[in-house]
């Protein structure tokens, strides 16, 4: 009874360690799994055996790996609201979209996290780094939607293609280095 | 800022490879089972789910391949404001990355220095600066530094170790609230007022002029009103040689490890004590009875002062074996002996007696931390602690103190003074009452 007292201490002792920036991404995390969770059984978590099975697998896998975020249970976390929204059909491309976006933002909260121990402090500039890439690969992934549903057949209108290749083609310049050409030797 | 080492700056800049991260393999697994349930229901909005996912991979590594870090990522190199400082000081440490990369920094919290942040780890865009404040003097080793370096996502990472960073922290500079009078100098030219007459001065008496007296000494009010000539006598100014006898044979360690050792007492007085007298342009000299702090031969001005200070910064804590004592075999007469002690050790009362046969004007100031052995401690939340634990190391200590009362009184009875070290302002009690004794009428025996 002692040593377990004892290791409730000591657990919320480590527990004070933790640095705000470190609880706000964690926290973060869990929340955009859960509302990807939530909008992809529709509002009701535990209605009929898919969406309770993927609903604990969210809460059980989220916490497992917002503890660790360095862990392998993100996987299984991601992986619950697209099988939970493969299964019940929430709603039109919008819908499916969000859930998308959500799962993307508790993803890189996770992977922020994993850099540092968890008492470590993430500066600014860090987190809006992050997050910036983050933006860019919904803007990427918005242009592929945009390509990839005429080709698969999906009627889509004409203009939905030129925007896509636009938006690629702006990443791309994004991506491409632009360092300074080099001076020749004297 | 100062780079971490001479032969790291001239080696090529060296690469670290990096490895896809779990957040890489986690995101293009998801996106995947989304595109491959869309091709299984036969419903391509499903891949909407997947994308966000998926287009962060191919990001990660279209930009690994655009920029060129299939090669790895340059190892970060290390910068510091400085090596030295005061106790107190604070110093910056920095790890810089020459590339776009995340960098997270993690350091062990070293005993006795703050750092900021404060469990010193961070994770930063490029560069990351730890700020390190030291509480004590002595030698410490920042790190080592442990660095994780990844692409703007953290999708392919790597992680290296680099070495501590040492730091010399050399005892606070607080100057001794004391005269600089003492009680027998013993040199040649100084600022201390001698008994002896001659150039100086410090009016001694006015006497009639003699023969090779200097004209500007004349005292021509007392001449006119006397009518034969008549010259100021001054006392002469000279330095002294001060010796400052360290007892580190034992480092006694009071129950709050944050509270001040015996060796820090000591290395404190010492450096106090030794600013004191340098200043004044006196020689200082240091004997250590045990290993910790080791000799300092005597010398004067600022390079002697920064020699004593470095090699009392450089002593060595925490070594709690008793050492065997290094006696001090002759001491010049009239030199000032100050012996800091905590007054355990029998045979540094032998030396202390020695010292005064030899001659020397011997101070003793106690280094015995206060809260050692204190009476008023017991029953206090340490001692039922300890209690708990089958130890009464507090009553022992508490004794033991009891029983060191009577040493003092005995050195006291022989006329030496001793007094506790408690900051700049406890020697000069002791100095005023050495220097009144040593100019105080004396009775001859014959």
């Amino acid at each position: 009874m002692r040593s377990l007292v004892e290791s409730l201490a000591q657990m919320l002792v480590d527990l004070g360690h933790v640095s705000r920036s470190q609880w706000a991404l964690r926290l973060l995390a869990v929340v955009a799994l859960a509302s990807a969770q939530l909008v992809a059984t529709g509002g009701d978590l535990f209605s009929t055996l898919l969406p309770g099975v993927t609903s604990l697998a969210v809460i059980v896998f989220g916490l497992l790996q917002s503890l660790r975020p360095d862990g392998p249970w993100g996987l299984p976390a991601l992986a619950a609201p697209v099988l939970a929204a493969a299964g019940t059909a929430p709603g039109g491309a919008g819908v499916l979209a969000l859930i998308g976006c959500l799962l993307l933002l508790a993803h890189a909260c996770w992977s922020t996290a994993a850099m540092v121990p968890a008492h470590g402090v993430i500066t600014r500039g860090a987190a809006l780094r992050c997050a910036a890439w983050a933006g860019a690969a919904v803007l990427l992934g918005g242009g592929l939607w945009l390509l990839v549903l005429p080709l698969a057949g999906a009627r889509t209108p004409e203009w939905t293609l030129v925007l896509g290749t636009l938006a690629l083609i702006a990443l791309v310049l994004v991506l491409v280095p632009r360092g300074t050409p080099r001076r020749r030797g004297r | 800022m100062a780079e971490a080492s001479e032969p790291e700056r001239s080696k090529p800049p060296e690469r670290l490879r990096t490895l896809p991260s779990p957040a890489l393999i986690r995101a293009g697994l998801a996106g995947s089972l989304a595109a491959v349930l869309a091709v299984l229901v036969g419903r391509p909005q499903l891949l909407a789910l997947g994308l966000p996912l998926l287009a962060w991979a191919i990001i990660a590594v279209v930009r690994r391949l655009a920029r060129g870090e299939r090669d790895g990522l340059l190892r970060p190199r290390v910068r510091s404001t400085g090596r030295k400082l005061d106790e107190g000081g604070t110093v910056a440490i920095a790890v810089d990355s020459s590339e776009d990369v995340l960098l997270g920094l993690s350091v062990p919290v070293p005993a006795h220095a703050l750092l900021s942040p404060p469990l010193g780890s961070e994770l930063t865009a490029r560069s990351a600066r730890l700020v390190v404040t030291a509480q004590r003097w002595g030698r410490y080793e920042i790190g080592p530094l442990h660095v994780a370096l990844a692409d703007a996502l953290g999708a392919f990472r790597t992680q290296t170790t680099l070495p501590a960073v040492p730091l010399h922290v050399t005892p606070g500079s607080s100057l001794l609230e004391a005269p600089p009078s003492v009680p027998a100098p013993t040199g040649v030219a100084g600022q201390h007022l001698s008994r002896r007459r001659g150039e100086g001065t410090a009016l001694a008496d006015v006497r009639e002029f003699q023969p090779g007296d200097r004209m500007h000494r004349i005292n021509w009010p007392v001449t006119s009103r006397t009518g034969t000539l008549h010259t100021n006598a001054t006392f002469t100014e000279r330095d002294t040689d001060v010796l400052i006898v360290t007892d580190t044979l034992q480092e006694v360690v009071p129950t709050d490890v944050e509270d001040a050792t015996s060796l820090d007492v000591t290395v404190r007085a010492t450096a106090a004590i030794a600013r004191h007298y340098l200043s004044v342009g006196d020689r200082v000299g240091v004997h250590d009875l045990g290993t910790q702090i080791g000799p300092v031969r005597a010398g004067t001005g600022p390079r002697q002062l920064r020699v004593l200070t470095e090699t009392l910064s450089r002593a060595h804590r925490g070594d709690s074996r008793m050492s065997r004592i290094h006696r001090l075999g002759r001491v010049r007469t009239s030199t000032l002996v100050v012996v800091c002690t905590p007054l355990l050790a029998p045979g540094v009362l032998g030396q202390i007696g020695d010292l005064l046969a030899l001659g020397a004007d011997v101070i003793v100031v106690d280094t015995l931390p206060r809260t050692v052995g204190d009476a008023r401690a017991l029953g206090t939340g340490a001692r039922r602690r300890a209690a708990r634990e089958d130890r009464y190391w507090e009553e022992a200590w508490t004794l033991r103190r009891l029983q060191r009362e009577r040493t003092v009184r005995e050195l006291r009875e022989q006329g030496v003074p001793v007094t506790v070290w408690e900051g700049p302002g406890s020697l000069a009690p002791v100095l005023l009452s050495l220097a009144r004794a040593a100019s105080a009428p004396r009775m001859r025996r014959s």
